[in-house]
């Protein structure tokens, strides 16, 4: 159950966004991405599920070649920025997509999943009457619903205000671990990073500059960049 | 405010109202039962037809639109902006030409003459999609375009197939605008006169081309006024349709179009191919009627162009063909006039929003108004003119100005959802920050909309312009017989073949279309994205 990427690159007009990126995360592991903003992190994710046409490099899964596999056979999950949840479906409905398309039982699952994420009763709302904490729960419920191989979490609190984030980190971290989740957490807050993360890895232009755990990295940055992104936040 | 709202108006009343409405009034009060003449096994039978074409062709629009929209609105490669002009120039093509250019290319001895196809219920079904799918693929195009691609993104990773996806993502959300659409594609084919009159011959007709038969033809008007009636409640039922939609497809949120193209991929195979073949076959009727042109009684040449400084064999018309096309540019440049301030300031009041439900319900129902003479008949509408136009207070049925001001109400709606989005699309708050800033309304007024609206204006008057040269359904009851606009000198030309009558008529229709081209292809350079959307 992990997943290795080698010398991943993708390039937009022949500018690269990802960069010669290798890495690996195992079982059960939370491994975060953490860099500032435009520094590809997004883009990254969405190779690594297949929405993003790869220029070279290979994605490997249990040792398996999945570069080529469509995107809804890989079976991970991708959390976006803004939830993207589906504004012509109901909570329930939404949690539940992944579970039609398998054509799983819907309703028991749906109703776990809210729970755990602390929106039980929420199934008949319109998702636009939502707020966002509430949307992103969701979103999540919904990433976790047919329990990925591999979940992809692209910022998932950015959106939200600074106590409610902090709140749904500890939150997050918790349902991960819970779950035994395989995951890979993209943020530019170290704080989150450092919250959520077992292991982190620095991105800067499309390049990742830094691996370790934690406390590692915030005592001794590769560089005088990363010492400088790290200082700033 | 009070002069954007009363100027249109007024307009409306008496130019539309009050000739439609005596047209009704005549139908409910002449002696003589009124269902009688809906119980006609002709008129039956014609309503049957009517309503039989218009379905089959909303239906084929929308299967062939609806790739077409996705490959030239979600995808990004060389060539897409002419293909885009391309799909629209049908949509503006003058109704004679077009019916022209399908017995050209059908009739014996024409490229696809061995379908034998001359003369049937297919021939109409095939120039009617081939005028609306431009209506499809703008309109859902539009909306499509502007949908977050994430969503999708969103579903395939849950696990979705592409159809899956297509299904339970994509088609939800498109389903506004496909039904505003397939709406108005049916209220146009169950309207349409000049290619149904130019294909249908005696066989075949919609309920537009026996209203003008009755009136013209049989003199009997009152018949005529009824199927009037009747045709109106159909369209206002359309209408009504069209309008749910639409404003159900506005829930969606909206982002810029760039970030939504995406470059193809292989599974776009099947959409880029129909996208294609559509665009070939859409362009053999105008290949077929240019060739065609060339070829006169003299042989290879243009011996037809030249005749058109003539008045045909027979002497078929009063006046020289070239004439006529001076008559078309005069008032069809007077009509996008008239539209288009008429529109514009219809269309400044309909983009506030009132603050009172009142208010707002009372702007709903003059958009509704100003939607109507889209699909009222275009034959209604003359013979409408002449019955209530030709006498005191106002007698205008010798005025030359009848034309101009029917084919203004036809181009109004089109330039009312052109110009009415760009509009509503402005930040209010944009208003704000300039009055705050110390400037008058008028001033705001200047630099805010009218400063956003200038260029969609500019193409919807090319639209006005284009769609007001080929009129022909109002035109053809209205123009004086010494002062005919070129489609109706074409329709007479074909009426009375023989001699080099055909051939000027091919010749004419291809300097109508051409001046249309050059008009069209001006308007898509402004890039203006709500052109022919609705």
């Amino acid at each position: 159950m992990s997943l290795e990427t080698s010398s991943l690159r993708v390039t937009f007009d022949g500018a690269p966004a990802v960069d010669d990126v290798s890495l690996d995360v195992g079982a059960g592991e939370v491994l975060g991405i953490l860099g500032p903003s435009e520094s590809g992190k997004s883009t990254l994710l969405r190779a690594i599920c297949g929405l993003e046409q790869l220029d070279s490099g290979t994605v490997l899964w249990d040792g398996d070649d999945i570069t080529r596999m469509p995107v809804h056979e890989r079976g991970f999950a991708l959390m976006f920025q803004d939830g993207q949840l589906f504004a012509h479906q109901s909570v329930a409905k939404n949690v539940g997509y992944a579970l039609r398309v398998r054509r799983a039982p819907e309703q028991p699952r749906v109703d776990e999943l809210l729970a755990l994420v602390g929106l039980a009763g929420f199934g008949a709302r319109r998702v636009t009457e939502l707020s966002g904490g509430e949307q992103q729960r969701v979103a999540l419920a919904r990433s976790l619903a047919a329990s990925p191989r591999l979940l992809l979490l692209d910022e998932p609190l950015s959106s939200l205000d600074r106590e409610l984030r902090e709140r749904l980190a500890a939150d997050l971290r918790s349902i991960l671990t819970a779950t035994s989740q395989t995951a890979i957490f993209v943020t530019h807050d170290q704080g989150e990073a450092f919250e959520v993360s077992d292991r982190i890895a620095i991105m800067m232009d499309g390049r990742l500059v830094q691996h370790g755990t934690p406390d590692y990295i915030r005592t001794h940055p590769a560089s005088p960049a990363v010492a400088r992104f790290l200082g700033q936040a | 405010m009070a002069l954007g709202v009363g100027v249109p108006l007024a307009f409306l009343a008496v130019f539309f109202a009050w000739p439609v409405l005596a047209i009704v009034g005549r139908g409910f009060l002449a002696d003589g039962p009124f269902f009688e003449v809906l119980l006609r096994p002709r008129t039956q039978r014609l309503i049957g037809l009517t309503l039989a074409q218009a379905a089959i062709a909303s239906v084929a629009c929308v299967l062939v639109g609806v790739p077409i929209a996705h490959v030239l609105y979600r995808l990004r490669f060389r060539g897409r902006g002419l293909l885009r002009a391309l799909v629209i120039v049908p949509f503006v093509m003058p109704t004679v030409v077009v019916g022209v250019a399908f017995r050209t290319l059908l009739r014996e001895g024409g490229i696809l003459g061995f379908l034998g196809l001359d003369g049937t219920f297919a021939a109409i079904l095939l120039a009617l999609v081939f005028f609306n799918i431009a209506v499809v693929v703008r309109t859902v195009g539009g909306t499509w375009e502007g949908l977050d691609s994430r969503q999708e993104d969103a579903a395939r990773v849950l696990g979705a197939s592409p159809a899956r996806v297509f299904a339970t993502i994509t088609v939800p959300r498109l389903a506004g605008s496909v039904i505003a659409a397939a709406s108005i594609v049916f209220l146009f084919c169950s309207t349409a006169f000049g290619v149904v009159l130019v294909l249908g011959g005696t066989r075949f007709g919609t309920i537009e081309t026996e209203i003008w038969l009755l009136t013209t033809q049989f003199l009997d008007l009152r018949a005529a006024s009824v199927l009037s009636v009747a045709q109106i409640v159909v369209v206002v039922v359309l209408l009504g349709v069209a309008a749910r939609a639409r404003g159900r497809s506005v829930a969606q949120r909206r982002v810029a179009a760039s970030t939504a193209a995406r470059r193809p991929r292989r599974t776009d195979a099947l959409p880029i191919a129909v996208t294609i073949v559509t665009a070939a076959l859409l362009s053999v009727p105008v290949l077929a009627l240019a060739l065609r042109s060339l070829q006169s009684s003299a042989g290879w040449g243009l011996g037809n162009y030249a005749a058109l400084a003539g008045t045909g064999t027979r002497n078929a018309l009063v006046v020289p063909a070239w004439e006529a096309l001076g008559n078309s540019l005069a008032s069809a440049l007077q009509a996008t006039l008239i539209a288009v301030v008429i529109g514009l300031a219809a269309s400044l009041v309909l983009s506030r929003t009132p603050r009172t439900a009142r208010g707002r319900r009372a702007l709903e129902v003059f958009d509704g108004a100003l939607m109507l003479p889209l699909g009222v008949s275009a034959v209604t509408l003359g013979f409408g003119f002449l019955v209530t136009l030709n006498a005191p207070p106002l007698d205008l049925r010798s005025s030359p100005i009848l034309v101009p001001i029917a084919q203004a109400l036809v181009a109004l709606p089109l330039v009312v959802r052109t110009v009415l989005p760009v509009l509503r699309g402005i930040d209010p708050r944009l208003r704000e920050a300039a009055a705050v800033l110390g400037a008058t309304p008028g001033r705001v007024l200047r630099d805010v909309d009218l400063a956003v609206v200038a260029r969609p204006a500019l193409a919807a008057s090319g639209l006005a312009f284009a769609v007001a040269l080929g009129e022909f359904g109002a035109t053809t009851f209205l123009s004086r017989p010494d002062h005919p606009t070129l489609p109706v000198v074409i329709y007479r030309l074909i009426s009375l073949p023989g001699g080099d009558n055909f051939g000027m008529a091919i010749a004419a229709a291809v300097v109508l279309a051409a001046v249309t081209v050059i008009v069209m292809t001006l308007v898509e350079r402004l890039r203006v994205g709500t052109i022919g959307a609705f």
